[in-house]
């Protein structure tokens, strides 16, 4: 990745953007990835970047073609509860910001992932 | 090549009416989940996407439903490998005007039954309670599911050779 000029501005941008959501309680990642699969940023560790990255998109993409044929609306965001960690993806326009927390501190962490998407879209909208 | 089968649905008759002496009955244990506020269809399907059957309330597509199952439980699946932190408990859609719950059920040998219970909710608000609902009545469900296996085997079982790999003789 280029990380000069414009493409460095970004996501240096994207990381200031992201890092508040990835220092609170129990996140483990925080990783915002284009709608087909491929890690733009992420900050955590002990997951590969590329793995999530394809996962959430795959997931996103079901939910989207379900969404087309139920009738429901678009889809806000998946949940996939596992024992102790939960995995949360949110899709944005043309990219998606994935979330993994722990358990317990799911729901205040959720809650701050929504109200950081408007200005992580405007931040890829800019970029773009 | 997946074979759809014929689903039972419930739903004719009052939710979670048995006949009398029965025994576990799939599409009873389905329809009580019904009786949970803000539940609108529940159903069990197939890790394949098969309805085996389901109950619908006031809302819903049942068979588009099911529809969702296979991709989403496969990306489910990946990304708990990726985690490392064993099975998948359940799988939240949130759609602008509703949500979708996918809770893989049990086996008789605690393992997954390769079956999946999927509830469409009426709201998002109504998910606590249904989560709450579904750890006492989910095992009846699983217990229901296993007593006609013969009928449904594991969604991952059975699975017919293509051709050109099946024994000549």
């Amino acid at each position: 990745m280029n990380r000069h000029g414009a493409n460095g501005d970004r996501v240096t941008e994207l990381r200031e953007l992201l890092r508040p959501l990835a220092e609170s309680a129990g996140v483990m990642a925080v990783q915002v990835a284009t709608r087909d699969g491929l890690p733009l940023e992420m900050i955590g560790h002990g997951l590969r970047a590329d793995v999530l990255a394809a996962e959430a998109a795959s997931l996103l993409a079901s939910a989207g073609s379900a969404a087309d044929r139920l009738l429901l609306g678009e889809s806000d965001h998946v949940m996939v509860a596992l024992p102790d960690y939960r995995l949360v993806c949110f899709p944005l326009e043309r990219h998606l910001l994935a979330l993994v927390v722990s358990e317990a501190d799911a729901e205040p962490a959720v809650a701050l992932a929504k109200g950081a998407l408007a200005e992580v879209q405007a931040a890829m909208t800019a970029s773009a | 090549m997946t074979h759809r089968a014929e689903p039972n649905l419930a739903g004719s008759g009052p939710a979670g009416q048995r006949p009398a002496g029965a025994q576990l009955d799939l599409e009873g244990e389905l329809s009580s989940l019904l009786e949970v506020k803000g539940v609108t269809s529940a159903s069990v399907v197939g890790a394949d996407g098969v309805l085996v059957a389901g109950a619908e309330g006031v809302a819903g597509d049942l068979l588009r439903v099911a529809e969702l199952v296979p991709s989403a439980l496969g990306s489910s699946h990946a990304l708990g490998g990726l985690l490392g932190d064993g099975e998948v408990s359940q799988t939240l859609v949130e759609f602008e005007r509703a949500p979708v719950l996918l809770v893989p059920l049990a086996g008789e040998d605690a393992g997954s039954s390769g079956h999946v219970a999927v509830l469409t909710l009426a709201s998002v608000a109504d998910l606590g309670r249904v989560r709450f609902r579904l750890k006492g009545m989910l095992p009846r469900v699983a217990h229901a599911l296993a007593a006609r296996e013969p009928e449904h085997p594991r969604a991952d079982q059975g699975v017919e050779l293509p051709e050109e790999r099946q024994d000549p003789t």
